[in-house]
């Protein structure tokens, strides 16, 4: 993930990425993605408004086309009442939503979820899946990572990697078919206990 | 965040007014073996002096170096007998320069007052058109006025502090930060010895530095120490032992290695820098910082260095500095382990 | 008799009410699952427990010992992992656990027998510095440092947080292991698919608990029927089931969405609603309710 975004060159092989170079290209590709790690890149010290303000700056968003957004993610995140409020006072699952729309604000055309949902209660983990389907559905590519196996199922299409290699990549479908089980858990635990090495 | 913006004002402050290089009021005291009406001219004119004071008229020699060793005066002006001002004379200026700078800068106001004086005098005697009198200075402890004699005695009160306070606070917040104390917490192990645990090493490694700092000055700067080795080690096991709890003391206030370096470094370094008398003369400063510098164990334990490495001085000389760091270790240690919590917030 | 009894505990920091109201009892030799999501207040109880924190009001005690007078005695008796692998990076495996068995007054070879099976594990990279080890390893590493001394108690604060799922399988094999000697265990988890290792749960949020039972019992009380729901497209599907007007809550689960429904109904008027919302390949059946949809009706009970 670290390579996709343009913080870490390859040893050897290529990789493109919203069809830039990662080698060369790595201004361009930060231009076109957007990025949610599992630590919550936000501000706890900013209110919620200045939050997706500084984020907007960061991107060279237009002053007006900042403030409509931001309001417009106010309203369909429900967090009209608390724009005042600062990001460190808001529950995790809703700074978690907050993040991951303003990782999306500059209308990226990939945006990278480093285990997004990591530690966050099941409803929580389930709403914010749908802000995701709802972005895929916009035509945003979604890249993610997680240690959830029923999230595999949400995705169009999952990699397995066990030491540092890709073991699988397919549909969940067609995975499940090939390892002959009904759940992903399965799948990965069928290639995970090959592992060999110990980092 | 306070502190950031505070700094400035306090530095410039302190710089400014407070602390100076400028010498005031320094206790001087005056061998006159000739008793003449010039001699006693002069004498009136250094004591109605700003930078001096005079301390006591002394009788002999012996006395001299009696002051100079119990650290009373800086300065002494020896006049010889039969004192006429003329130029195949001379009087004698002797100073105290474990601080050579200031030592020099006290030798050039006496010998200019002195001078001063035989040139008005002496236009009134009409002997000689224009007398050259060049007082002899004669250096008491550093006679080749090098700086190292007061620099030494600083880098090591400096460097015993930083180890000690500065690791030790840095070494416990540590363990907090990275949860590792927490499992000591729980563990049967005595809140004691985790403490004793941290301070032992950095004790070993500033009596190591103590021993190279030494080697280094007597052979590389050529510093002698003219007083007990045994002495100085001594003390600066004790100087360790108040920067290890002052160290301790900061690692129950802070939980981050952040809070904690910059606490030793302000809290702590700072006054060893300004009042310790390493770098500015404690003499000259007012009153509230001259109060203050004495809650400062840098400050007695540089004295404490200066009187046995260099002026050669034993034990009774240094009782007091002994006793003062003595009390802090003990204060220090019993607060900071009061503090020391076996739970957490 | 009750190795961990806590009663009408609670703890503020500031404004902020970590626990509220708690009360649970862990048998001798049981293993004790806490379990609820970040933020919750798992690791006050936890602090508690260990002697770390002192609650604001309300008793609590381990293996008999109060923990806020007698906390001398119990940090004798109890292991505890806290949330972070707390580990000394810079040493090896070897170090940090001969370090602790020291701290605890005794050494890696008396009680070779209880950390044999997880240490053979971790044994061939013992010269390596824990900072060094990955999530499974350093799980591994600080399990054997918290029983090295054989406790009575063991407390693991989420001790399978950031571990891939095939180390906490594995984790969750040995904690069945040391159950079986006899050490009680006290253990929390954000993940809803562990619980069913524990002998009992407690579901835990916002510093109260929700249900304290077994978790065939937790499960057993879901009260409705459970659907699980199938079609080609399941972001239609979702926002279809929660549009109509008989659902009580609807969220996905895997490959299907897991349906509530407000009163009874049959198959055919679930069907005969998606048919008329044109979705394909629809697939309806019913399914045993997990701890998971358990938690989330109790949260929704909670919220409404």
């Amino acid at each position: 993930m670290r390579m996709l975004c343009g913080l870490s060159v390859p040893t050897s092989g290529e990789a493109h990425v919203a069809g830039y170079d990662v080698y060369n290209e790595t201004e361009k590709i930060k231009k076109h993605i957007g990025y949610m790690s599992q630590k919550f890149s936000l501000y706890d010290d900013l209110k919620v408004w200045e939050n997706v303000r500084l984020f907007g700056g960061i991107y060279g968003l237009p002053k007006q086309q900042i403030i409509d957004r931001t309001d417009k993610l106010l309203k369909i995140l429900n967090l009209e009442d608390q724009r005042n409020a600062l990001v460190g006072s808001l529950p995790l699952g809703w700074k978690q939503k907050l993040s991951f729309s303003i990782a999306i604000l500059h209308d990226p055309k990939i945006v990278f979820l480093d285990e997004p949902t990591g530690g966050v209660d099941p409803v929580t983990r389930r709403r914010f899946w749908e802000l995701i389907y709802d972005a895929a559905r916009k035509g945003i590519t979604v890249f993610v990572t997680t240690h959830y196996m029923d999230e595999a199922e949400y995705c169009d299409r999952v990699s397995i990697m066990v030491d540092g290699r890709i073991e699988a990549l397919d549909t969940p479908e067609n995975l499940k078919l090939a390892f002959k089980t009904d759940n992903m858990g399965d799948v990965f635990y069928a290639l995970a206990r090959k592992a060999k090495r110990g980092d | 965040m306070m502190i950031l913006l505070l700094m400035p004002i306090i530095l410039i402050i302190l710089f400014g007014y407070a602390i100076t290089t400028e010498v005031k009021q320094v206790q001087i005291a005056i061998y006159d073996q000739s008793r003449t009406p010039l001699t006693e001219r002069i004498i009136e004119r250094l004591e109605a002096n700003e930078y001096f004071s005079l301390y006591k008229m002394v009788n002999s020699e012996v006395e001299v170096q009696d002051l100079f060793r119990k650290g009373k005066v800086k300065l002494v002006v020896v006049f010889p007998a039969q004192y006429k001002g003329l130029s195949d004379e001379y009087v004698q200026i002797q100073t105290d320069a474990t601080d050579p700078n200031e030592a020099q800068q006290l030798a050039g106001y006496a010998t200019s007052i002195i001078r001063s004086e035989l040139q008005s005098s002496q236009v009134q005697i009409k002997e000689i058109s224009s007398p050259v009198v060049v007082p002899v200075v004669h250096l008491l402890y550093n006679p080749l006025m090098k700086g190292a004699y007061n620099f030494v005695p600083g880098v090591m009160g400096l460097i015993l502090l930083l180890i000690c306070a500065l690791m030790t606070s840095v070494g416990i917040v540590k363990e907090k930060e990275t949860g590792t104390m927490e499992i000591l917490l729980v563990s049967p192990m005595k809140p004691i010895f985790i403490v004793i645990a941290k301070m032992v090493p950095y004790l070993l490694l500033s009596f190591i530095n103590v021993i190279t700092i030494l080697l280094l000055s007597r052979f590389l700067l050529q510093v002698p120490i003219n007083g007990s080795v045994t002495l100085l080690i001594a003390i600066s096991v004790l100087y360790s032992l108040v920067s290890l709890s002052l160290g301790l003391l900061i690692s129950t206030v802070t939980n981050t290695q952040q809070a904690a370096m910059l606490i030793s470094a302000v809290v702590l370094m700072l006054p060893v820098v300004l009042l310790s008398g390493m770098v500015f003369p404690i003499g000259n400063m007012p009153d509230v910082l001259q109060w203050l510098s004495n809650i400062v164990p840098a400050k007695w334990y540089i004295a404490a260095v200066r009187d046995v490495m260099i002026k050669g001085l034993g034990v009774e000389a240094v009782a007091l500095d002994i006793t003062v760091l003595a009390v802090m270790v003990i204060f220090l240690t019993t607060v900071s382990v009061k503090r020391f919590k076996v739970r957490m917030e | 008799m009750n190795d961990i009894q806590l009663s009408h505990i609670n703890k503020s920091y500031g404004k902020i009410e970590a626990v509220k109201d708690i009360n649970l009892s862990v048998s001798q030799g049981e293993m004790f699952g806490l379990i609820g999501p970040d933020g919750a207040g798992k690791t006050t109880i936890f602090r508690i427990l260990t002697t770390l924190l002192i609650p604001d009001t309300g008793k609590a005690s381990v293996c008999g010992y109060d923990t806020v007078r007698d906390y001398k005695i119990i940090r004798n008796m109890v292991g505890y992992m806290p949330g972070r692998f707390s580990l000394y990076q810079d040493l090896s495996i070897e170090e940090n656990l001969n370090f602790f068995a020291t701290v605890f007054n005794t050494t890696v070879t008396e009680n070779y027998d209880l950390i044999k099976d997880i240490y053979v594990q971790i044994e061939p990279f013992k010269k390596r510095r824990a900072g060094k080890l990955s999530g499974g390893m350093k799980q591994k590493l600080a399990l054997c440092c918290a029983l090295v001394h054989r406790p009575r108690v063991l407390f693991l604060d989420e001790p399978t947080t950031g571990v891939d799922p095939v180390s906490r399988n594995e984790f969750w094999d040995m904690l069945g292991k040391l159950k079986s000697q006899g050490i009680t265990i006290f253990v929390s988890t954000p993940y809803m698919d562990e619980a069913s290792r524990c002998d009992r749960i407690a579901l835990i949020q916002n510093g109260s608990i929700l249900s304290v039972d077994t978790p065939a019992n937790i499960s057993a009380s879901f009260s409705r029927i459970l659907w699980t729901v199938r079609a080609n497209d399941m972001y239609k599907l979702l926002a279809d089931l929660r549009a109509w007007p008989l659902t009580y809550s609807c969220f996905a689960f895997g490959d299907k969405h897991h349906l509530v429904l407000k009163e009874a109904t049959d198959k055919k008027n679930l069907y005969g609603y998606l048919q008329m919302k044109e979705h394909e390949n629809v697939l309806i059946d019913t399914a045993k309710p997990g701890i998971e949809d358990c938690f989330m009706a109790l949260l929704g009970d909670n919220v409404k």
